[in-house]
Order: structure tokens, then sequence, then C-alpha cells
């Protein structure tokens, strides 16, 4: 490597001029000038392998593109990185990628939650114990785990993989259990707050979106006042969930943490009783509308507006309210959801003797839950399938009603069974009162604002309705559904509104007729629109099977209960879900698969199918499926994630000279040489390997959950602590101060990005549990602790005496090639300043 | 490190890492450079393969750098100083002596050359085991080369006559002008991350900081005045000297920081009774080592990933490290330690940061005046750094040698202190696994690192092996004249006849336990790489 006189060379990239050095690619030349070219397989420590084609450009004068990774610059050369025929081109090369790309990105139970909560995440703190921190990353997307933890409908345990292996993964218990170890502990959870920026914001309505919408705001340092028209808030929460399911308490502790925030929540102030939409708009620099869905549906039967007849959501608002309704010894519900289920098992507890559910369907087919159905069924309910009442019987009062068998047909648009009734099938049951549970709607009164269909229109991007600044999102947007996705409408509509109060400038383009600014009826918008939040990239193991899980099944860690008979029914209100004992929540942890990839955040590959708009899960069935490969200590082999790009091959034979891997033309895979398990090969565990995927191919093999769960980690450029080499290595440090990864960055150092396996992987021993963590004091016999005074005045008074009695030189001191210069520096000062001697040697010589 | 100052006036690498790329020929002797220096030896590799370099290996097993070599000099252990006086002898007879760089650099050659001739190859083979006509092709190769780099490690210094070895290394350069130039020059490559810099700061007990002598009244002076004391004038005690002096009680007390000598000197029994008649014993250090358990007092430090502060790399380059995280309970820096301690032995050190005893370093020793936390946020710098504008100094003695002129001496061979014999036949020698670092205080807390080597084994020819009735995979018992203890056998090819070789990283297999603590004269290095030893099946 003599010197070499660079000389130095104009290019024109992308229409700008830029000087580069002679001997450099294009690639070399755009990336040194701070440009980026899109690549994968390219890296300073390697020749030129030209492998993943994404570096293709154009270069003046030259018929086709060429790699700008292997195409040396010349003076005056004119390169275009980014043509439309170039994406092209890059576009079709990663399809081809993820034609084979059978992986995970993201959890699928992550992918499940209308929130987008990371799920994979909390649940890895929670097996970590750090059960703040699960809270802090659920309060990301959820302000309320311990409310949703107890009633979500959990739609990411129908994702879970588990559920190939024993069962969906307790999910919502371990998140409810991680929100009970928050709240009890005195170091809860307290999200930062932003300084005040002056804006105020008014929000109506306190249920689920309301609530949300205003956490996110205050966090924001938005002034935040919420309008509630009933006399306590909570909305659907408190007035339409029986408190056995989410007890009271539980409720006001997370409603209180808003109070922490700053948020002012003014009760029994009702939108066009107490207050109009003009007057809030005229003191508030935003409103947000989240009126949800409060006005039970008309079941439309035959004389159901005589006496004895309820509207399901005001049975349970008035038990809710006055703690009890009136009702007569036998009564009916009907319907199939979760609140048809709340009013039977509250009917029961408020004393009624024999409650019928009439349900249309099947069992099967019901929307309420699995589990509250079951209760339901233990408490008592008496269940009426494929059945619809026609008819109540009556004349002032309730006396019973007139029923009809259904019977199922073929499918209909929806997919499930089609249902009629069947003729001469009715009959009668004698009740003393109907509850209908087939439904709520929105009622917007006094909000001067365009309903569509029956619920408030918005735009789909800006969550404003057609009254500029005025924005909505729950049930009032979407019509009932449920809690966890009224969380995430208020959190973007949050979001949403952030961005007006901090730029209404640019607000402007969203609101004043432009194409973007079109309103679309809500009805047609699809699921992942109308939460409003946009599902992250993601390959999907799709058709994933048992055997490709490769894990023994486990079962579900049961949810302790107060296991209710019928006669013990009633009155009570308790909580029946007694919540997991930190024991079971440790082991259920431990049941998660981690199936989202450990470098989702930072993966060459995910960064390029996000820029270049991939569809990741084409073609699942003809993707191939391989083992994880487990078997070497510290090299995890996922060939599902591999894109043959052999950069692994080429650092192993390149720069570490040992030759490990191999690519196979054949079978198109990259394997240990011979085709042996790695731990067989010459493989010298340095992780090179590692340090050159561009995906998840090769990862350190490590302990479950032995990773951080907030990204991006802290990163702390050092020297390496072994050998004399002084390599520069990154020590990645998650919030709990734990080192868990090293990386590097290829540069201008002695190591040039590379490391030996104990650089890369020898740094356990920083947090293990058996460091000194306090003086120890010899005392009869054995190590005792001490405190610094303690032992510091002993060593002093000591080494005093020694001196005093012997001289200095009955005293030696042995300095370290361990430690550093200034360390190494102020011992040998001691010993010659303060104990006199030069007795100071280190094991330079040893 | 005490033969390069005689020969050049400074004991530190003469050049740089990068240097393996420039260089036409690399002679590495006594290194076992991919298990021990991976990362140099991916630069070794890269040299051979990429920039056709010629590899000449010394070693007496059959390391993973011989596969890149162009010759293997498959040496007994302790016979370096002939096996290199013979390669002199092939230099000279064949005149590929650089008669210019001798005349004008160095003083001393001609009685050097009076005792090279009895130094011929076949003499040599005679007591290397090296064959004369692989002797003669190392020869005409690093003769021949116009750039020759040489590298060694402990297997040159940890033999009684290591100082001679190094002086013979320094011999071998001078004669063929291989110094103070790019891709030549003598490297000691530093096993631990600063061990050159726990020199360089003056952890010696002859020198102060920046290799200024206790014995220069001047340099002393200048200490005396930053610090405001009288210092002693006659130079301390080693560490080797320190032990005998403990286990004769005229040692009373020790401190020792950062240092497991139970498992890393050798004669462990001899270490611990050393230990054991001290008045009073400090350890300061990160775990409770085997050391620290024989401990009066103990002080819990920080690790590298909790403080800030600088190491000095093997090619002089001074880099920085950085907190990541937060010392264990009330764990400490080992700076703050110990200027808390002086200040209870009434003489405060009032440092506030590492950075500020840089500064004070900077300014009591001029190979470091350059150097600033605030110049190393860009990168190392290689002292010397005379100045705050001064790039740092990649290669030593290019215009004169530090000592002025290079200085050859005559060496002679010497034979080790304890040859094999009828009692103990074989002769061990240790050394270091790729997987594991001294005493496996850190990397025995990685379970990946572990399970690559978890137990320790003794490397054994198979003819050895046959006449014992062992087989591969044998739990066999290695007895020296100092103790006994079990490792697995591993019968290989690899390794010369009549020699065996075991790593000293495991606690519950000391190879410690063996060794011997005669020491090279002048440097006091204990001689690890030979003893007798015994073995049988356990």
């Amino acid at each position: 490597m003599e010197t070499i006189v660079r000389i130095s060379l104009n290019i024109k990239i992308d229409g700008k001029h830029y000087r580069a050095k002679e001997n450099q690619t294009i690639l070399e030349a755009a990336l040194a000038n701070g440009l980026s070219i899109p690549h994968l397989c390219y890296d300073p420590r390697l020749k030129p392998g030209a492998k993943c084609g994404m570096c293709v450009v154009e270069v003046a004068g030259v018929s086709s593109p060429v790699k700008a990774c292997k195409t040396k610059i010349s003076d005056g050369m004119v390169v275009n990185t980014s043509t439309e025929a170039l994406k092209d081109i890059r576009k079709r090369r990663l399809e081809e990628m993820f034609a084979d790309h059978w992986a995970d990105c993201i959890a699928p139970c992550t992918l499940a939650c209308p929130a987008g909560t990371d799920v994979q995440g909390y649940i890895g703190l929670i097996a970590q114990k750090r059960y703040r921190d699960a809270i802090e990353l659920i309060k990301q997307t959820n302000p309320f785990p311990g409310i949703i933890g107890r009633i979500c409908t959990r739609p990411c345990e129908d994702a879970c993989r588990r559920n190939l292996a024993g069962g969906s993964v307790s999910i919502c218990w371990l998140k409810r259990f991680a929100a009970d170890m928050d709240r009890l502990s005195d170091t809860h959870f307290k999200p930062a707050v932003k300084l005040p920026t002056g804006k105020k914001v008014a929000i109506v309505g306190s249920g689920a979106a309301g609530l949300t919408a205003a956490y996110y705001l205050a966090i924001e340092g938005h002034k935040t006042v919420i309008f509630e028209a009933m006399p306590q808030p909570g909305g659907m929460l408190r007035y339409g969930i029986p408190s056995y399911r989410l007890p009271k308490d539980i409720l006001d502790d997370e409603i209180n943490q808003l109070f922490e925030l700053g948020v002012d929540i003014r009760t029994d102030h009702r939108l066009g009783r107490d207050l109009t939409l003009d007057e809030l708009q005229s003191s508030y620099d935003a409103v947000f509308l989240g009126l949800g869905a409060q006005a039970g549906e008309r079941a439309h039967i035959e004389n159901d507006d005589i006496k004895g007849v309820i509207r399901g959501i005001n049975f349970l608002r008035s038990v809710s309210l006055q703690g009890k309704v009136e009702l007569g010894k036998r009564v009916a519900v009907m319907g199939g959801g979760n609140v048809a289920i709340d009013s039977a098992r509250t009917a029961l507890r408020l004393g009624v003797e024999k409650v019928y559910l009439i349900y249309r369907r099947t069992r099967d087919q019901m929307p309420a839950n699995d589990l509250e159905i079951e209760e339901a069924e233990r408490e008592g309910v008496e269940f009426i399938f494929l059945t619809s009442p026609i008819r109540v019987i009556g004349s002032d009062r309730v006396e019973g009603i007139e029923c009809i068998r259904m019977a199922l047909g073929d499918p209909d648009a929806s997919g499930r069974p089609s249902i009629r009734p069947e003729p001469g099938s009715e009959f009668v049951l004698a009740v003393d009162n109907l509850i209908t549970a087939v439904g709520q709607v929105v009622t917007a009164e006094g909000a001067e604002i365009t309903l569509i269909g029956k619920t408030i229109g918005i735009n789909v991007k800006t969550m404003q309705t057609t009254v500029p600044g005025v924005f909505a999102a729950g049930d009032a947007v979407s019509s009932p559904d449920v809690a966890i996705k009224a969380v995430a409408g208020g959190r973007r509509a949050a979001q949403i509104i952030n961005q007006y109060l901090l730029s209404p400038p640019n607000w402007k383009v969203w609101s004043d007729g432009s194409p973007e600014a079109a309103h679309t009826i809500n009805q047609y918008l699809t699921d992942d629109e109308s939460s409003g939040l946009a599902k992250p990239f993601s390959a999907v193991r799709r058709g994933i099977t048992k055997e490709d899980l490769d894990v023994p099944s486990t079962a579900r860690t049961p949810m302790p209960e107060l296991k209710l008979l019928k006669r013990q029914v009633l009155g009570n209100f308790t909580e029946i879900e007694l919540g997991f004992s930190e024991e079971d929540a440790l082991k259920e942890a431990q049941r998660c698969l981690e199936c989202g990839c450990v470098k989702q955040n930072d993966c060459d590959l995910r960064n390029l199918a996000i820029e270049y708009e991939i569809e990741p899960n084409k073609n699942y069935e003809a993707m191939r499926h391989y083992k994880v490969d487990k078997s070497h200590p510290i090299v995890l082999r996922d060939q599902n994630k591999c894109i043959q790009c052999e950069k692994c091959v080429q650092i192993c034979d390149e720069v570490v000279g040992v030759g490990a891997l191999e690519y196979r033309k054949a079978e198109n895979d990259i394997v240990p040489v011979g085709n042996i398990p790695l731990s067989e090969t010459k493989c010298e565990a340095c992780g090179q390997c590692i340090s050159a995927c561009p995906t998840a191919a090769l990862v350190e093999n490590k302990r479950k959950f032995e990773r951080e769960f907030f990204w991006p980690p802290q990163v702390t450029p050092t020297t390496c602590t072994y050998c004399g080499v002084g390599c520069q290595l990154e020590l990645n440090t998650d919030r709990t101060g734990k080192v868990f990864k090293v990386t590097t960055e290829p540069a201008e150092s002695v190591n040039k990005g590379n490391l030996c396996g104990k650089g890369r992987f020898g740094y356990h021993f920083i947090n293990h549990p058996t460091r000194l963590r306090t003086p120890l004091i010899r005392k009869g016999g054995g190590l005792v602790e001490a405190s610094w005074d303690e032992a510091l005045s002993l060593v002093a008074e000591r080494f005093s005496k020694i001196k005093e009695l012997y001289g200095p030189g009955a005293i030696g001191g042995r300095t370290s090639g361990r430690c550093t210069n200034e360390d190494n520096y102020v011992f040998q000062k001691f010993m010659r300043a303060v104990i006199g001697t030069n007795n100071v040697d280190n094991c330079a010589r040893l | 490190m005490v033969g390069l100052a005689k020969a050049f006036g400074s004991g530190a690498m003469t050049n740089s890492i990068d240097d393996m790329l420039d260089a036409s020929v690399i002679f590495a002797i006594g290194t076992n450079t991919t298990e021990a220096h991976p990362i140099i030896g991916f630069q070794i590799k890269k040299a051979v393969r990429e920039y056709g370099a010629k590899l000449i290996i010394v070693d007496p097993r059959r390391i993973r750098l011989v596969d890149f070599a162009d010759v293997w000099l498959q040496i007994k252990p302790g016979t370096n100083i002939a096996l290199l006086n013979g390669i002199m002898n092939v230099i000279l007879g064949e005149d590929l002596v650089d008669h210019d760089f001798i005349a004008q650099r160095t003083e001393g050659f001609e009685a050097l050359k009076a005792i090279l001739p009895k130094y011929t190859p076949d003499a040599v083979e005679k007591i290397t085991g090296v064959p004369a006509e692989d002797i003669r092709k190392a020869a005409r190769m690093y003769g021949a080369a116009d750039r020759a780099i040489i590298c060694y490690t402990l297997g040159i210094t940890e033999h009684v006559t290591g100082t001679d070895n190094v002086l013979a290394i320094a011999n071998l350069a001078m004669m063929t002008g291989n110094i103070g130039k790019r891709g030549a020059g003598v490297n000691p490559l530093r096993g631990q991350n600063n061990v050159q810099g726990a020199c360089d700061m003056g952890g010696l007990p002859n020198v102060l900081p920046g290799y200024q002598r206790v014995d220069d009244n001047a340099a002393r002076a200048k200490f005396e005045k930053a610090w405001g004391v009288t210092l002693p004038s006659k130079p301390g005690l080693t560490e080797t000297d320190m032990m005998e002096k403990a286990a004769s009680c005229e040692l009373k007390a020790m401190y020792i920081m950062g240092e497991n000598p139970m498992l890393a000197d050798p004669d462990t029994h001899h270490v611990e009774q050393s230990l054991k008649s001290l008045d009073f014993l400090v350890v300061q250090d990160i775990f409770l080592t085997e050391t620290a358990q024989l401990a009066d007092v103990v002080l819990p430090a920080a690790s590298f990933g909790e403080k800030d502060g600088t190491y000095t790399n093997t090619e002089r380059r001074v880099q920085r490290i950085r907190k990541a995280t937060e010392p264990p309970g009330n764990a400490k820096p080992d700076w703050q330690i110990i200027s808390e301690l002086s200040l209870a032995m009434g003489y405060p050190m009032r440092y506030n940061s590492a950075e500020e005893i840089m500064e004070e370093v900077g300014q009591l020793t001029p190979s470091f005046k350059g150097i600033s936390y605030a110049r190393l946020e860009s990168g190392g710098i290689q002292w010397p750094c005379p100045a705050e504008d001064h790039p740092g100094t990649p290669i030593l003695h290019t215009g004169t040698f530090t000592r002025g002129r290079g200085l050859f001496h005559e060496i002679e061979h010497r034979s080790s202190a304890e040859e094999p014999d009828s009692e103990y036949p074989l002769m061990l020698t240790t050394g270091r696994n790729l997987w594991h670092y001294h005493t496996r205080t850190m990397t025995g807390k990685s379970e990946g690192l572990n399970a690559l080597a978890p137990h320790n084994w003794v490397e054994i020819h198979p003819n050895d092996a046959a006449k014992l009735g062992i087989v591969h995979g044998d739990m066999v018992a290695v007895e020296s004249r100092r103790g006994r203890i079990t490792a697995t056998a591993v019968v290989t090819d690899t390794i010369l006849q009549g020699l065996v070789s075991m790593p000293f990283h495991y606690a519950d297999s000391p190879a410690n336990l063996l060794t011997n603590r005669a020491a090279d004269p002048v440097s006091k290095t204990p001689e690890f790489k030979v003893c007798a030893v015994k073995i049988e099946k356990a």
C-alpha cells in the first residue's frame, strides 16, 4: 500500500457535479460524496460481488445500465441513479428476492393488533422482568393496557403462531399483568410531557377514542380539555362494560393518569345541551369528536315498544349509573355480541332467576368472546341458538316472546352460512323482560357535521370531518367496534391534530378542496384505513405448519378465576379474572415464539422493500421452508431469509481466510462447506458473516429475548478490551444498561469493521451477575461486604502502618495491561508519590 | 520489550499493522496469530493471498497460518537463538546483508559477525530439529526481500532466553536493513488491550511515564515538581521479584489491580504461597478472581464498558474507550478508587475525569504531548506525538534509532531451564485458544464462546500417545515437578513429537500449576513456554 498520488476526477451524478478519486467505482465515489445508491451486497471489506443488482445506474454513452459497485469512474462521467427504468430493474430484482423470502419481519400478533402495539416487544420485556418498560412500550400505541388487557377481543391471539403448538400465547393477560404490576409500583411509568405549545384542543367524549386522543395530545404539550356528557368519564368503558369484567378502580386509575399529564376533564357537559361546536371552535385551536355509538339500535320486532323491553346498552348504562334496574324473574336477551352476553350475565347478578340468550345463528358464529360465552354458560345463562324473536307478547308489559327457529343455508356474501326462518317452527317463551342487544348507532346531536349514513364522515388521510379543524375517530366514525380500534383511531387523530397544530400552513393542503382533501364515505374504507393506521411493511410466513415451527406443544397458562356457580352469581360484581401471578406471567411469556425478525429495524432488504413498495407475500405456496439452524453455539442460520448475495461466503474466504461457507448453484443455497453442520467446518466463530449479512439469515445465536425491544438502542463507539490490536467496535446498550450486542462500522480503523469472536461475542461479562458490586473486607476468615469508607480507610491505615514499620519498599503494586492509560498512570503515581516506592510493575513480561 | 529497548532504544512495535500489506516477506516467529490476534491474522492472510507476500512461520506446532506459509520451520521450543543465528549465518554467507544500513545506522556488527560462523545450517538442524535446507530457504527468502516484516509474541519472550531471543531478532532485522521503513520492522504483537499503555504510563519499576528513567535526575525532578513530592530514584522490584520477596516475607503488602496471578503466573503453588505470606493484600478487579479470593480487601472496579479512558494498542496507537453503561452496584473506575485511596492517605489527587489525567500525562510525557481527547475524537494517534499538530508516528527509527545507532549483540544459544529427562520425558508448552482470553474471567461468561471450548485439553503427537496407550479423547493427567492437572487428550500430528501443548485459560485445569517460574535474567519474564512433564491416563 504505497502512497499513490490520487488524481481527482470530475463526475456528474443525477445532474450535480462531484469530485472523485481515480480508481474509485461509481458506488464508492457516490458514497464518498455522501450520496446513496441502493445496494445490498456491497461491503468495503469485500471485492465487488455484484450479486444483488440493486446498484444499477445509467452512464451516459453506455447503452445498458451498469452496476455501480464494479464500474470504475472516468473523468467527466455522467451518471444517473434513479430513472424510472432503473427503479423498475431494482423493483423486479427485489421481487425476485421476495419470491423466496419466507419470513416474518413483524410478528403476526403485532400486525394483527388494530393499534399496532408491539406485542412481541412487550412480551420480551415481561420475560426480562422489565414491567415498567413493557408498559412504556405498550403506551407508545395504547395508553390503557389495564383496561384493554381486560376487555380486548384479542385479534393478536387469533394470529398467534402458538395456536399451532398448544394454543396462542395469552397475550392479553400478559398485557394486563404488566399493567397491574406497573400500576402497583412506586415507580410506575409516566410519559414525558413536552413543553407547552400554547395550543388548546377540545375533546368531546371520554370513551376509548377521546381518552386516547387526549393522552397523546397532552404528551405533545397541548392544553387538552375533555367534555363528557355523563357524570363520570369513560364512555362505553364505564357504562357499557360490567365491572365484573372491568372493575371501576382499574378504569379510574387509567383515566386518572390523564390528570398527571395536565388533561382537564369536564363531566356533565353534553354537546348540544351544554355547549355547541361553534363555541368549542372559537375557544380551541382544534376539536376532536369521540362521540361513540351510544344509542341502542331498535330490534324491529312486533310490539317491541311496550314496557319491559329494554335495549341492552341502555340496560348496562342504567345498572352502571344506578346500581340496579327492576327486572322480572325471567329475562330473554336477544343478540350474539358482547353486549348481549354482558346483559345476560348482569341480569343474573341482579337476581333474575332465568336468563335466556337467544341468537339467530350457531354458537360458533357468535361475535362475543369465547371465554365470555363459557363464563355465561357456567353462571347459568341458557343459550337458545338458531332462533329469532318475532313478536313481543303482552299489552301493557311483557308477558312472553314468540320466536321462530332458523335454518342454515348456503354461504352468503360474507362467507357465513345464510339463515332463513323455518315456517311452522314458532314457539312462545314466557319471560318478563326482553333485552335487545342488536347494535348501537351514533348520535351526533349538537354537532353540525355531516353524517354519512349513520356515522361521522371523515377524510381518511386527515381524520378531519366536513368542518375544518374538527376531527373524529372511534365508534362515531366506524360504527360500533372494539375498544382497541377506538384507541388506534384516537391515537392516529392525535398525531394528525398535532401536525395540524404545529404546522397549520401546510395543513391547508388537506382542507381546501385539493384532491387529497376530498372526503371519502367511511363505509367504503378498508379496515386498515378506518383504523387510521398504515400497516408496517412485513413479509409473513404464510402457510406455516407445526412442522415449520419445530417446537413442542405447550398448554396455555390458565388464568386464575373467581369461579361462580349459578347460586353464587347474585349481586356479585367482583372481577372474575384474577390476573396472572408473576410466575404465571414469566412462564407464559416463554411460550412466545419470537416470530418477528431480530433485524426488523435495521434490515437492508426490508428498507429497500419499503422504499420500492414491494408486495412481499405473493406466491407463498412456492416458497422454500427451511428449519432454522441453531446447532452452532454462536452463529444462527435462517436460510429462509437468505437472498444468496454471498457476502458471507466472500467474507469468510476473502477476509477471514477460512472459507467455511459455500454457494451451491444447483440448489441456489448457501451452506457450510460440504453441507455439514457449521460447527464441524473450519468455522472460527468470528461472526464476520453475521456482520456482512444484509438480512437476518445469519445472526448471533442467543437465548430467547436477549435483545432490546426499544429502537434504536444506545450505541457507544469504543475500543475492544481483549488483545492488543485495539479494534474499534460499538457497544449496544439497552435501557437497563445491559450490553446486548457488539457491532462495527466498516471504517478507516485498525480493524476496518472486522472483529474476532472474542471481540464480537465476548461482551456478556459486562453485566454478569457475578460482577463485584461492593468492597469486601476479610473478617474472621471470610470476605464480607463493606462500604467504600470502611474499605479505603482500612487500606490506607494498613499501607501507612507497613510503610512506617518496614519502609515503602515493603509494599509492591501490580498495575495492569487490562486497565486504561489513565488508571495505570494514577496507579504508578500512587505507588511512587504516595507509597514512595518504584515497586510497580505489570504483566508486560508475563 | 527490554531486548528491543537495548537494541533500538524503544521497546515498542516498530511498525503498524497495516504494514503487513506492504511487506514482501512476513516472518512470524512464536506467534499463533490467528488465535491470539485474529485481526492481524486476517491481515497476514490477505498479504499472502492478495499482495503476494511470502510467509515464513517458525512454530513447533502446525498452527493455522502454516496453511498459508511458504516455509514452516517446526522448531524445538527453546532453540530460537540457534535458529535465528543459523538464518543469519546463511544471509552472511550468501551476502544478503545490507552493508549501507549497517554502516550508516548501526554499531557492533563485527562482534556479531564473529560468532555466526559456527551456526551452520547443519549445526543448527541438530539443535533445533529444523532441516538445514529449510533454514537456507527461509534465510534466502528473508534476506532477499526488499521489505521484510518480523512479528513475534510470547513464543519468543516467555523463555529464560527471552531477552536474547529478541536481541537475535533485532540483529536479523538490522543486518538486512529492515528497520525504519514501511513493510518492515520488528513487531512484538501485544497480547493485552493495554499492556503497551501500562508500560508507556510508567507501570514499570525502572521508568516513569514515557520511559523516563527513575534514575534520571532531571526527569525525576520534573515529576517531583509536578506532584509536589520527593520520588525514589532506585528502580523497584519486578513482578517476578515481588513474588519471590513476598515468599521470603521481605515484601509485606501488595496492591494488585486488574491481574489474576493465581492463574496467569507460573507455578501456581508458589504464587499462592507468596500471596498468603503477605501481611496485607489488596485486589482491585471486576470479578472475585482466584487472586481476589486471597485478598484482605477487595475493591470493585468498573469494566471497560463503564468508564471513559484510553488504551494504547500494539502499534502504539492511543484510542478512546467510552462509557456505555453504569458500573454495577458501588463499583467505580480504577483511577477514581486510587484517587480516593490516595486522599485517604493524605495525598489528594483531584481528577474530575479521565480526560484531566490524560492532560497531566501530556504535560509530563514528551511522547504524549500532542495527544488530547479532543484529537482522539477523530481517530487514534500513534505515539510519539510530541506536538498538537504532529500526526503521530506510524514507523519508528526512520532516520535514526531512538538510541542513536542500532546496537548489535552477540547472542549465543542457551538451553531452557528445564529440559525433559527420564522422569519427566515430555516438553510442555502453553498457549492460548481462539475463543478464550487469559484466565477466562471474561470470555468464560459468554455462553457461546464457552460452548466452543468449555474444557481444557492437551495436544500430543500420535507416536507419544501410542507409547502411553492414550487415544484421542482420553482424560489424562499431566504432571510436572510442581503440580498435576487433568485434561482431555487431543492426539494430533500438528505438534512436534516429544512436545505437548495446553492452553492456560482454565481455572479447573490450570496449566500454570505445571509451568516453571525460572525467568529471563534481564526481563524477568518466566519460562511459560518450556517445562518438563509426564503424562498418563487419568
